[in-house]
């Protein structure tokens, strides 16, 4: 089960355009408003921020990436087609 | 044994003026600015090429990063174990032309580029990838995680579980 989020609200004072663009473009991607700016703000964020090199996260996702590697899973059979695909379509 | 219809190259002088996949982000990234990307070393692109037609039918883009912890002020970091970075291999991109979907491309591309970045000479041992919202339940289906609090962004260790699977697949089949 996923572990929940602490989220904080942030309040914006957006012009009635920039809300009709950004809902047009989160409607685009299949996102909601919130999904859509959290996701563009981040990526954004990060390239003004010189880290787009690096993926920055919380210390809650640090351990639970550290987990899985100390723990890998049993690849699945998604991965065994997977391979077998590479293998007919792009040879070697 | 037969030539695999397709092959994968570096993205160079390949014509893919034609190339849609049906988001027009992706189309025009790999049309106007992936050379670009490849040129300052941001990422590189990989292109499917189908042998019969020459033409582009999938790409993904490449690249070397780090998963690092935010920052976090000193009073508390102090309470807190440390942490070293993580090696990582992010695809930033992924797509597939509409008329070749559904022909199982990306799933090749994804394990070609699993198994490029298993064979790297730099240490890596997660694969990243920024997945546009309708392409994250294809990652998924891998066994690839959210990183906690951005959800379209999903991880996979680069185990050594991974690797044998890749070889014994590979191996399949031949004396």
């Amino acid at each position: 089960m996923a572990k929940s989020v602490r989220t904080r609200r942030l309040d914006l004072r957006l012009s009635d355009m920039d809300v009709a663009l950004l809902r047009a473009a989160a409607r685009r991607q299949s996102e909601t408003a919130s999904q859509f700016v959290r996701r563009i703000v981040r990526l954004e964020s990060e390239r003004i921020l010189g880290a787009d090199a690096r993926i920055i996260v919380s210390s809650e996702a640090m351990t639970e990436i550290q987990e899985t590697l100390t723990t890998p899973p049993e690849p699945n059979e998604a991965w065994k087609r997977a391979f077998e695909s590479r293998k007919t379509i792009i040879g070697s | 044994m037969s030539e695999a219809p397709f092959t994968v190259e570096a993205l160079g002088r390949q014509d893919r003026a034609s190339f849609s996949c049906g988001d027009p982000a992706l189309d025009r990234y790999v049309r106007e600015q992936a050379r670009q990307d490849q040129e300052r070393r941001a990422s590189n692109c990989f292109v499917l090429v189908e042998r019969a037609t020459g033409m582009v039918v999938a790409y993904c883009t490449l690249s070397s990063t780090e998963v690092a912890k935010m920052s976090i002020p000193s009073r508390v970091r102090k309470k807190l174990a440390g942490y070293p970075t993580i090696p990582a291999a992010l695809i930033g991109r992924l797509a597939v032309d509409s008329r070749y979907q559904r022909q199982r491309l990306g799933e090749a591309l994804l394990a070609w580029a699993t198994e490029q970045m298993q064979r790297s000479a730099a240490a890596c041992a997660l694969l990243v990838v920024d997945a546009y919202p309708e392409a994250a339940g294809f990652y998924r289906r891998f066994g690839f995680r959210p990183v906690l609090g951005q959800e379209l962004r999903l991880y996979y260790p680069l185990s050594a579980k991974l690797q044998d699977l890749a070889k014994q697949v590979a191996a399949a089949g031949e004396e």
